[in-house]
């Protein structure tokens, strides 16, 4: 493959800007930025590849892929912005997706809502049908039933339906002939099947999840319907992918059949990058930690391996609470996102406590110290307050940054009425929402047995390298990275990901009298249509890895075992169920060898190979400046003090330089903060490498 | 750390809600590893964290009130029969004792002291409904305690890291589903040993030698809210009288709600003598289901803990139905206690009217299955059924939601995969909700039909089929529950056996209205018709709104 016919191009939007990364082979990633335009976002897409493209003398008929991170489809979930959609489900039991779990998510809160389902009552029709739990068709589909049920719905501008019919993941036969049935009086109509979405056991979640990719459908068939016209109309003859939520992209024609995939796929971009990043300096064990205005998200990384969910909540109407949201259950990164980020604001709780956040002041009106009429105290203040941001170099001096303002807010909200000192105070934000932060994490990787002092931490986002020192020394962590380009980190993830693709069954049987020949079918099957669906995107080789969830017999919950890439045999039994005793004791303290083990669900991910960036130069520092820019006053938490500190230039920092903190290095997007005691080094590839003074013992 | 610093409002709020999130870890170990449909889908446990004098500092974000609430209590007791000195690394401590813990012999409290150091720190609790306990099979209709299976006294189930053999097999030789209540007593375990982890990683983290004066504080500033928030509600003396259907004729639970400056106190004098049949429950479960209403309503601005609790005080007069003494049958005590949030916010509804609701369904269907599954392994469940929340100013009631125990409902796939048992019909009741300027939530209709060869036990615990939730301010009633077999109305706290084809039909209660349904915005009650769930003629007749 030579240099210039792998061009790769990594777009993402985001809520204010649209990023762009082009990638040749061997060559030095290079950045673009266009404001993003809300109204139709592929307008900033076209716009910004044509000047980023331009600038090289190149036209899109020299690029091979373009990869595209969308929130589209999370967007319209929680903006309620998609399609018209109707629900085809079993007679009797339309409400599923109404009644939920029926637990209430607040103990003590007499006021607590849930969202409004996404289909309305009136448009979830019940059908005459039934399958029963071992997959026997009690009652056939009547397709005149369903014919005469579309005609009414298309009458009431129905754009989308779902059908979800009990028990059909373990027979999909009645949707499927339900969905031959619209097809008959209804060809444009489009149809998502439960069996197809989600054929795991579970009315409720695969319900919820089968209305919600009929629910994005017809908007993201047609937004990259649209894309793909304007990409052709100039000349583009490449692939077109689209990320999604497990971190892997698929080709556009499969995210048109999928959307619900596209939800919650904004960070698995970044994470990536984070997992490039993990493999070029050889670290397999990684945090990626992105904080922006409004959350910050966490992602581990363990043995080179993002840790992945199959459940997830969209649009929770209480931000932050655990079934406050519409459940969607596809493979998915397994972020934390917590509400903090640099307009999280602060204030004194009633009973003289300072919290900070879940609240965000956001981009409108912002942080007080913005002076665009916030008044608010944030996170960003109190980082401007303590020194530890410039009043001047903020995003690159484009914004002046008002001080004063930053203190009053939090005398006056804060301060006073705790009847403390503004600058304790801000020094006090700072750690709240560190703490808030390093708590969320140590849960986080407590819930996935992970002992959080064998990793580095990962810091991107404009907040992120800010806090990241603080946050690792917390939680025990003893070395940052940060990035370069940190801005666009997002953009260059995309254009790195792998090509990838998640397939599972439900198929429940004890270990001890599992088919070998059927699993091995199974999996043989999911197999094939990866493969083919992975060489077809043209990035490689597939890389196969099957796994089964398992779980001693009467539990609900599973643990994932990996299972070998060829066909079981008798002697693989015992091996299982031995990995999964292991498996489950290191998470839970004992294993239960005198009950028998159950397989529950088998699991076949394809990608293409990970790309590295070993190959990937970096842009090289620039020369004839100062990497000394000044000194100034920063309040330094370990010495409860302010103190003058030397503050640095990154885009002159070459490789090899080493420097002692306390110590401040300024870019255009974000900046870091290296604390006393830390020592910081600069990287072969402009990496700030920083590590944390040894924790004394306990 | 100096014992300054705990006022220091950053580090005090910092570990404040680590404390919180150990208890909500341990919570999410306790269902990934249990067996019982009965915590792993429906939550039926709860976990909490305690200091060194048996206090409960952190409670989950998600459990039941009643649980927090005995937990509350309960730790403190058995503890005073278990003093530290007794006590070792690995112990875990086990009763369902009904009148130390929460009134009924399934739920199985686990406590294990958490040493750090050599000395004990805390202690790590849960309580959890275990599916089995032998007996009779949990029922309403008992006559004596002694049908309703094992009652284990204080004892250590597990000394020092080790299972005791002898408790575990008198419990397995008497439970009709060992491995499951024994996988269920593992999970406790494991519950109970991430909060002592957590607690000691904290302490290590924090420099601290014990949890004393973050305990001080924590139990400090929580009472001080919730005495600040006691404060807004108007002083004086609130009565209710809450009539429930009994076993077969009515009961009476008579609350005097007294709110004196930061303090309130509640009397259950002139509540309906101890019953019969087994639908009383004992103190310490009425103190619980008690507070959980007085917390909801002075909605304090500071996590709830022991501290909470120390301005409320609650009496009951011995021998009634909500003190029950022993050998008092209490399988059904659901069917009793869960009246008393209802009767508390009746009570202080004309005080705060803008922070009660009016009456929900509960309390929640609680029916009991037992038999042989398709696969020929025995089974023993609950299926929990609920039905309308009551009507809240400013806004409708939730359609069948758990209340005042936030229990969740039953998957239709999971529940036919594990029982001999087809669905009929699972969705929500129309005309069920109780009208209002803001409507109740629905009830829900549940059909099985039995399909097993062999005969399925079921401990109905039904209520309300004779006093519907009553509305608030005006708002109209929602509709009574109805259990019918085969058509057959059926009484709701007889346990009945089922035959293959024999069709048991439930409808849960919708809850009450609040407010005058003829100022409902009649675009709304166009809505509620559209939907199905309000018909043209109660809208009319109701709601005075004619829809075509």
């Amino acid at each position: 493959m030579t240099h210039g016919d792998r061009r790769v191009v990594g777009v993402d939007i985001g809520g204010t800007f649209t990023d762009f990364v082009l990638l040749a082979e061997g060559g030095v990633p290079e950045t673009g930025k266009v404001l993003t335009t809300p109204r139709d976002p592929s307008r900033a897409v076209l716009a910004g590849l044509r000047s980023l493209l331009a600038g090289r003398g190149l036209g899109l008929g020299d690029v091979a892929l373009v990869v595209h991170g969308t929130t589209l489809a999370t967007n319209a979930i929680i903006e309620r912005k998609g399609a018209r959609t109707a629900l085809l489900t079993t007679k009797g039991f339309r409400d599923v997706l109404e009644t939920g779990s029926e637990m209430r998510y607040d103990l003590y809160d007499l006021f607590i809502e849930f969202p409004l389902p996404l289909v309305p009552r009136p448009l979830r029709i019940g059908i005459k049908e039934r399958t029963d739990y071992r997959g026997g068709v009690r009652q056939p589909v009547d397709p005149a039933e369903v014919e005469r049920v579309v005609q009414t719905l298309l009458g009431e501008g129905v754009e989308s339906l779902a059908i979800c019919f009990l028990h059909s993941y373990a027979n999909p036969e009645n949707e499927e002939r339900a969905g031959a049935a619209v097809m008959a009086v209804a060809p444009e109509l489009p149809v998502s099947l439960s069996s197809r979405v989600l054929p795991e056991i579970g009315e409720y979640g695969r319900v919820s999840t089968t209305v919600a990719n009929a629910y994005v459908q017809p908007l993201i068939a047609g937004y990259l319907g649209r894309i793909e016209r304007d990409l052709a109309a100039e000349g583009f003859r490449g692939a077109f992918h689209v990320m999604t939520s497990n971190g892997g992209t698929v080709p556009a024609a499969r995210a048109r059949a999928l959307p619900v995939r596209l939800i919650e796929s904004g960070p698995a971009a970044g994470v990536q990058a984070a997992l490039a990043w993990s493999r070029r300096l050889g670290r397999p064990d990684v945090v990626a930690f992105d904080m922006g205005g409004t959350t910050a998200k966490m992602c581990l990384v363990q043995d080179g391996r993002a840790f992945w969910t199959s459940e997830f909540e969209a649009a929770r109407v209480s931000r932050f609470k655990k079934g406050s949201g519409l459940p969607i259950r596809i493979p998915a990164l397994d972020l934390l996102e917590i509400g903090a980020g640099g307009g999280s604001i602060a204030h004194a709780g009633a009973m003289g406590i300072l919290a900070v956040g879940p609240e965000s002041a956001g981009a409108e009106p912002g942080p007080a110290c913005y002076g665009l009429g916030g008044e608010e105290p944030t996170v960003t203040d109190a980082d401007l307050v303590l020194g530890l941001l410039s009043p001047t170099s903020f995003l690159g001096g484009v914004m002046t940054l008002d001080r004063e303002r930053a203190e009053a807010a939090i005398a006056k909200r804060v301060a006073e009425p705790l009847g403390l000192d503004p600058v304790e105070v801000a020094a006090g934000i700072v750690r709240v929402v560190t703490e808030n932060m390093a708590t969320a994490m140590a849960i986080y990787a407590a819930e996935k047995g992970v002992d959080l002092r064998r990793f580095e931490l990962f810091a991107f986002g404009g907040a992120g390298p800010v806090h990241a020192p603080a946050l690792a020394a917390r939680v025990g962590i003893g070395e940052v990275v940060i990035p370069p380009s940190a801005g666009v980190l997002s953009a260059l993830g995309c254009a790195i990901a792998p090509s990838s693709f998640d397939y599972a069954v439900s198929h429940k049987i004890a270990l001890d009298a599992i088919d070998l020949a059927r699993v091995s079918r199974m999996l043989e099957e999911m197999e094939a249509e990866g493969v083919a669906a992975v060489r077809e995107a043209g990035l490689g080789a597939p890389v196969v890895h099957r796994s089964a969830d398992f779980r001693y017999l009467g539990q609900r919950y599973e643990v994932n075992v990996p299972l070998p890439s060829r066909a079981l045999g008798a002697r693989d039994v015992p091996r299982l169920g031995e990995a999964f005793h292991r498996t489950y004791r290191a998470q839970y303290g004992r294993d239960i060898r005198d009950v028998p083990v159950e397989a529950v669900t088998f699991r076949v991910k394809v990608a293409s190979p990970s790309r590295g960036l070993a190959a990937l130069g970096s842009p090289p520092p620039l020369a004839g400046r100062p990497a000394l820019k000044e000194h100034r006053p920063v309040w330094l938490a370990r010495r409860r003090a302010v103190r003058s500190c030397p503050v640095y230039d990154r885009y002159v920092l070459r490789p090899g330089t080493r420097l002692e903190g306390p110590a401040i290095v300024e870019e255009r997007e974000s900046t870091t903060v290296v604390p006393p005691g830390a020592r910081l080094r600069v990287d072969a590839a402009l990496d700030l490498v920083i590590t944390l003074p040894r924790r004394p013992g306990p | 750390m100096s014992q300054r610093s705990h006022r220091d409002p950053v580090t005090l709020s910092v570990l404040w809600n680590r404390l919180i999130a150990i208890v909500d870890e341990a919570s999410a170990t306790l269902v990934r590893t249990a067996f019982s449909r009965i915590v792993t889908d429906a939550w039926d446990f709860s976990c909490a964290l305690f200091d060194e004098d048996g206090a409960m500092i952190a409670q989950p974000t998600r459990g039941l009130p009643s649980f927090i609430g005995c937990l509350a209590t309960a730790v403190p007791h058995l503890l005073r029969l278990f003093p530290p000195a007794t006590l070792s690394p690995g112990d875990g401590l086990l009763t369902n004792d009904p009148w130390i813990n929460t009134s009924q012999l399934n739920d199985m409290l686990l406590v294990t002291p958490v040493f750090y150091r050599g000395r004990i720190v805390g202690y790590a609790a849960n309580i959890a409904h275990s599916p089995d306990v032998g007996g009779r099979l949990l029922s309403a209709d008992a006559r004596e305690l002694f049908e309703e299976g094992l009652r284990l006294p204080p004892s250590r189930l597990i000394s020092r890291g080790r299972l005791e053999r002898t408790i575990v097999d008198i419990i397995r030789a008497n439970v009709r589903v060992p491995d499951i209540v024994i996988g269920d007593l593992l999970a406790q375990e494991a519950a109970n040993t991430v909060m002592g982890r957590r607690l000691v990683e904290l302490l290590e983290s924090e420099g601290l030698r014990d949890l004393r004066a973050l305990s001080r504080e924590i139990l400090g500033r929580s009472e001080r809210a919730m005495r600040a928030a006691i404060a807004r509600i108007p002083d004086g003396t609130y009565e209710s009288r809450v009539e429930t259907d009994g076993f077969d004729a009515p009961l009476e639970i008579r609350a005097r709600v007294t709110v004196a400056g930061d303090e309130i106190a509640v009397d259950f004098t002139g509540t309906s003598p101890q019953q019969e049949m087994g639908i009383n429950c004992a103190f310490n479960y009425a103190y619980a289901e008690t507070v959980f209403p007085l917390i909801s309503i002075s909605a304090p601005a500071a996590p709830v803990n022991a501290g909470s609790l120390r301005p409320l005080r609650v009496t009951a007069p011995e021998g009634t139905i909500l003190s029950a003494v022993h050998p008092a049958p209490l399988g059904g005590r659901l069917l009793v206690s869960m009246y008393v949030q209802c009767a508390i916010f009746r009570a202080l509804a004309p005080a705060v009217p803008e922070g009660v609701l009016a009456d929900c369904a509960a309390p929640a269907w609680t029916p009991v299955v037992q038999g042989l599954n398709q696969y020929g392994r025995r089974f023993v469940d609950i299926i929990f059924l609920n039905g309308g929340l009551g009507a809240r100013p400013g806004r409708d009631g939730i359609h069948t939601l758990g209340f005042p125990a936030p229990l969740g409902g039953t998957l239709v796939e999971v529940f036919e995969n594990e029982k001999p048992m087809f669905l009929e019909r699972r969705e929500l009741a129309d005309d069920t909700a109780g009208p209002g300027k803001y409507r109740g939530g629905a009830g829900l209709h549940f059909i099985i039909r039995c399909e097993s060869a062999g005969p399925i036990t079921v401990g109905l615990r039904a209520d309300r089929l004779q006093h519907p939730p009553q509305g608030l301010f005006g708002g109209g009633q929602g509709v009574s529950g109805i259990v019918r077999l085969n058509g057959n109305p059926q009484h709701p706290k007889r346990t009945i056996l089922l035959r293959a084809g024999d069709v048991l039909a439930f409808r849960t209660p919708g809850g009450g209205g609040y407010g005058d349904p003829r100022q409902r915005d009649a675009v709304k009650v166009r809505e509620d018709v559209a939907a199905g769930l309000v018909s043209p003629d109660r809208a009319l007749a109701d709601y005075g709104v004619r829809v075509e």
